[in-house]
């Protein structure tokens, strides 16, 4: 407990809401008594409460150095503007170990943890969000919450949220496997990745707090003139949250580019990284490069709102146009919001989809089939995935001579998907599958992943978008991708290297329960939304009407999703009691030529006692006497 | 290699039966479309087929080969040694990276040729002017003396062309069963102030028509527009009815004769109870004969009246 109260995490939190509260109190302050001005009473809804709008805004700008400085994270680069030069500090200093995950901490398997840790407990939030309106859902009509405003924040809350996880999960998994598989003793700029998680924990904080600070109905992509407009106050919370996880975003995947590019190990050129590594290098690209443009985005809605800058509202009154105020475009925002959102989808699956690649030739003991085209195949979709975003708009005012090119390169995207797909299939093909946990969860990927990917098309031809176009058929395809791409592959990767990380084996026979739960529940969730939108349940909605005879189905979805909440429960039972026995795990469980198998497990500090040395291919089984990587014996031992 | 030829025609043989299999599933059942009430419906529903039987190709060849896998060359008992190594064909990485390009260009072109009918104009289209706004429809008929109503009120069989146009947030047209969705922004399109400032834009340009959508309703009947853009606290009830009145009718509406169910979400009042509320004023009404309005309560039957007298 005294370690838990004089953690960084708990300095952080405690900086940062007294740096609200205070920043808060002073600027509505002023504005009362300096300026006279007072707070005309919103129209209530919901949960909206009156709070100052612009003092809130500033005080939550204010409280993000409040958490930063309290926590300490960028003491190091303080001192260094001050002209000393402090040391990298490694290791628990003296505490005990696990003080490591909630202190300020520069390796990059604490953060890869930390990262994790942060994951599973947003997901969790999320998930109960989801939860909750799925209960709404199971039955037409408003059953307990009490209007549309309240569905709004959970559905909006929900989304946000989810991101926020699912960046933190894709933190973890290339901040922990990056440097481990490329033979690097750290990321390339220690600081700056402590730096980047530390940044996301205040944002979480900030966009959970939206919830119970005005709510907001705008959904998580937040289109003006709505989002510009709504009387409900949270919207502000949501955009400052999203701006700040971007922060991270991109300091994280210009370090995770470097690193790929500067500290692989000796004789590790480009086509002889482990394929997880050209993925995590493709989503790295992407999100340094733009994420910034939904930075922008979410600037500008605030500064409308704050600041009374015009950007979106195309109607004002003669008088603000005779005094210079331009009229705005509210489809302005829609291109630079989803120049940056649609590749960060391609960010969420690009590691997922690097995992089944990397995990499928250990459990079918058979060489990963066309790696050069696998490795490839990422960069494409990065690249293709940026010249698509205005397939998100293909029902809005856009003229339709503009359309036409994004329908092209979307359909494009199958390409190298393709790819991808047919790839496995040829290395599954004769393959000596053997089927644990791990492996499992990888042919999950894949059955959801395709039910995510076969569902692209046809919302990318126009004609049947229009149709499609914010119907639950877009929830059911999303949803798919991202649990094919993200979900199931990131619990693949936890199952995979949990003898690595704790040094224990998890339980076989509850990690099969969760996989036989979680699969079919999804397939059951998954499809029924793809139906009902098809049937014309439309996205977004708090009630929908029993004449479109959906109810069967939306009752079986709300079944299916509790028993995915239930199944990821017992994931985390499994993890947390395997964690704490006795029993070690074998060295290596699953006779992987991966190097990070030849080190120690839980890893040294360092990773590798010697740095390590790639004579061969990574993914040579079943060729007599080839080796991936060698260990040299370290001298004296 | 003959071993290979025998598991290949029995993966062959079992992608037809399975690509046959989920095409059947899908177009008969599981993702069968809502009712075809438009012309547009039409071509879109063809689009919709050839998707289908994509998706059941695509399933196909790729779930049979997995679980074939899954259940022929899985590890056997007792067995530890590693599968054969192979790992490369340049010729199947090509052929498969080729292939699936003319399939992206034959749904490209006929994607944009079902997309160019559907928005096509007509010669004799009728013009109806569209509000959305928080959280209600309004319809006005400029070839009508600009009679307006809460419900979009059609012919069957005339084609016709929506202007619309948002009073405040983003909100979109859609009627399931007519296919067709357009959002609706808050431009203001009746004054053509679309430039933004920029003198050299000219109205006239037809390519940018960005707040319209044309139809035609070719079955009778009782529909409804659904706002399909997250617009605040009601945007779930957001609905207006349609009907599609047979010509007579239609006149008759047009002259007063024939009834139309009030709209249940006249001040947003009703609303809380979930938007089933529209059912409720339907089961008055009928397509052919109009709406019965219920029984003034407060009115005194006339026998009584008459004892009073």
């Amino acid at each position: 407990m005294k370690y838990f109260l004089t953690s960084a995490l708990t300095k952080g939190l405690v900086g940062q809401i007294l740096t609200f509260i205070v920043s808060y109190g002073l600027i509505r302050n002023f504005r009362k008594t300096v300026s006279g001005w007072e707070v005309p009473a919103p129209e209530l809804s919901g949960w909206q409460a009156p709070y100052d709008e612009p003092a809130m805004v500033l005080a939550t700008i204010i409280s993000l150095f409040g958490f930063l400085l309290a926590c300490g994270v960028v003491s190091d680069w303080l001192k260094m503007m001050a002209g000393q030069k402090p040391h990298l500090k490694h290791g628990a200093q003296g505490k005990p170990e696990w003080t490591r995950y909630i202190n300020i901490d520069v390796n990059h398997k604490v953060i890869g943890i930390q990262y994790g840790l942060n994951s599973i407990f947003i997901l969790l939030v999320g998930g109960l969000l989801a939860i909750l309106f799925r209960l709404e859902l199971a039955l037409p009509g408003l059953q307990f919450l009490q209007d549309g405003s309240q569905y709004n924040t959970l559905f909006s809350a929900h989304g946000i949220i989810m991101i926020a996880a699912i960046f933190a999960g894709v933190g973890a998994m290339t901040n922990y496997l990056g440097p481990v598989l490329i033979g690097a003793s750290d990321m390339s700029f220690p600081r700056l990745n402590a730096f980047s998680y530390w940044v996301g924990v205040p944002s979480a904080v900030i966009l959970l707090a939206g919830i119970f600070m005005g709510g907001w109905d705008t959904g998580w992509v937040g289109y003006p003139t709505h989002s510009t407009t709504t009387q409900m106050i949270g919207v502000q919370m949501f955009l400052l949250g999203f701006y700040l996880n971007g922060f991270s975003s991109i300091a994280s995947g210009l370090n995770m580019v470097v690193t790929a590019v500067y500290m692989r190990a000796k004789g590790m050129s480009y086509f002889r990284m482990p394929i997880f590594v050209w993925a995590a290098v493709a989503a790295s690209i992407l999100q340094a490069t733009t994420t910034q443009t939904v930075g922008v985005a979410l600037t500008m809605v605030v500064a409308q709102r704050t600041l009374g800058m015009n950007f979106f509202t195309p109607v004002i009154s003669p008088e603000l146009l005779a005094a210079g105020v331009p009229a705005g475009d509210p489809i302005l925002f829609q291109h630079i919001f989803w120049f940056y959102s649609h590749p960060a989808v391609y960010v969420w699956i690009l590691p997922g989809l690097g995992i089944i690649s990397e995990l499928l030739p250990v459990f079918t003991r058979k060489p990963l089939f066309g790696y050069k085209w696998i490795a490839l195949s990422s960069i494409g979709i990065a690249l293709v995935g940026m010249l698509v975003w205005a397939h998100h708009m293909l029902t809005s005012s856009m003229p339709p001579a503009w359309k036409i090119p994004f329908m092209l390169s979307t359909l494009l995207v199958a390409v190298p998907t393709g790819v991808k797909f047919f790839s496995w299939l040829a290395t599954i093909w004769e393959g000596k599958m053997r089927f644990p946990t791990p492996m499992l969860f990888v042919l999950g990927a894949i059955s959801v992943f395709l039910l995510g990917g076969l569902s692209g098309p046809i919302l990318g031809t126009i004609a049947t978008d229009m149709h499609l176009h914010d119907t639950y058929f877009v929830v059911g395809h999303f949803h798919a991708t991202i649990f094919g791409g993200f979900v199931f592959p990131f619990f693949a990767a936890i199952y995979y290297w949990f003898p690595k990380i704790t040094g224990k084996m998890y339980d076989e026979l509850l990690g099969k329960i969760h996989f036989w739960i979680m699969v079919p529940g999804f397939w059951v969730m998954s499809l029924l939304q793809m139906r009902v939108g098809v049937l014309g349940m439309r996205r977004r909605i708090a009630d929908y009407g029993s004449d479109l005879g959906i109810q069967v189905e939306h009752a079986l979805i709300t079944v299916a999703t509790l028993a995915i909440g239930w199944s990821i429960l017992i994931m985390l039972y499994n993890l947390i009691t395997s964690a704490r026995k006795e029993e070690l795990a074998p060295e290596n469980p699953w006779e992987s030529r991966s190097p990070e198998f030849l080190a120690p497990s839980p890893l040294p500090e360092f990773n590798y006692l010697a740095p390590i040395e790639v004579v061969g291919e990574p993914y040579d089984y079943g060729l007599e006497g080839a080796t991936y990587a060698v260990v040299p014996t370290p001298a004296g031992d | 290699m003959s071993k290979n030829a025998k598991h290949f025609s029995i993966v062959g043989v079992a992608i037809a039966i399975v690509t046959y299999l989920v095409y059947f599933i899908l177009s008969t059942f599981f993702f069968e479309l809502p009712e075809a009430a438009s012309a547009e419906a039409t071509i879109i529903d063809a689009l919709f087929n050839g998707h289908y039987i994509l998706i059941a190709f695509l399933f196909a060849i790729v779930v049979v080969p997995l679980v074939y896998s899954i259940v022929v060359f899985r590890q056997q008992e007792g067995d530890e040694t590693d599968a054969p190594h192979i790992h490369e064909n340049t010729v199947l990485e090509i052929a498969w990276t080729v292939l699936p390009i003319f399939l992206v260009i034959g749904f490209g072109v006929w994607g944009v040729s079902s997309y160019n009918q559907v928005i096509a104009s007509e010669p004799d289209e009728v013009t109806i002017r569209v509000w959305g706004f928080k959280w209600d429809w309004l319809f006005y008929y400029p070839e009508h003396d600009n009679i307006n109503d809460p419900a979009l009120v059609l012919q069957e069989g005339v084609p016709v062309k929506l202007e619309m146009q948002s009073t405040d947030v983003i909100h979109a047209f859609w009627v399931p069963k007519f296919r067709v969705k357009q959002d609706v922004f808050p431009y203001d399109v009746e004054n053509q102030d679309l430039n933004f400032g920029n003198a050299d834009y000219s109205p006239d340009e037809v390519f940018y028509e960005p707040q319209v959508i044309r139809f035609t309703p070719v079955v009778e009947g009782v529909y409804r527009v659904r706002c399909a853009e997250i617009c605040g606290t009601n945007h779930y009830a957001m609905l207006a009815n349609v009907f599609v009145l047979s010509p007579s009718n239609y006149q008759k509406w047009l002259d007063g004769e024939f009834l139309l169910p009030p709209d249940p979400n006249q001040g947003n009042s009703q609303i809380q109870d979930g938007v089933d509320t529209y059912l409720l004023e339907l089961e008055r009404f009928d397509i052919n004969t109009g709406y019965t309005p219920p029984p003034d309560p407060f009115a005194v039957p006339e026998a009584e009246a008459g004892e009073d007298g």
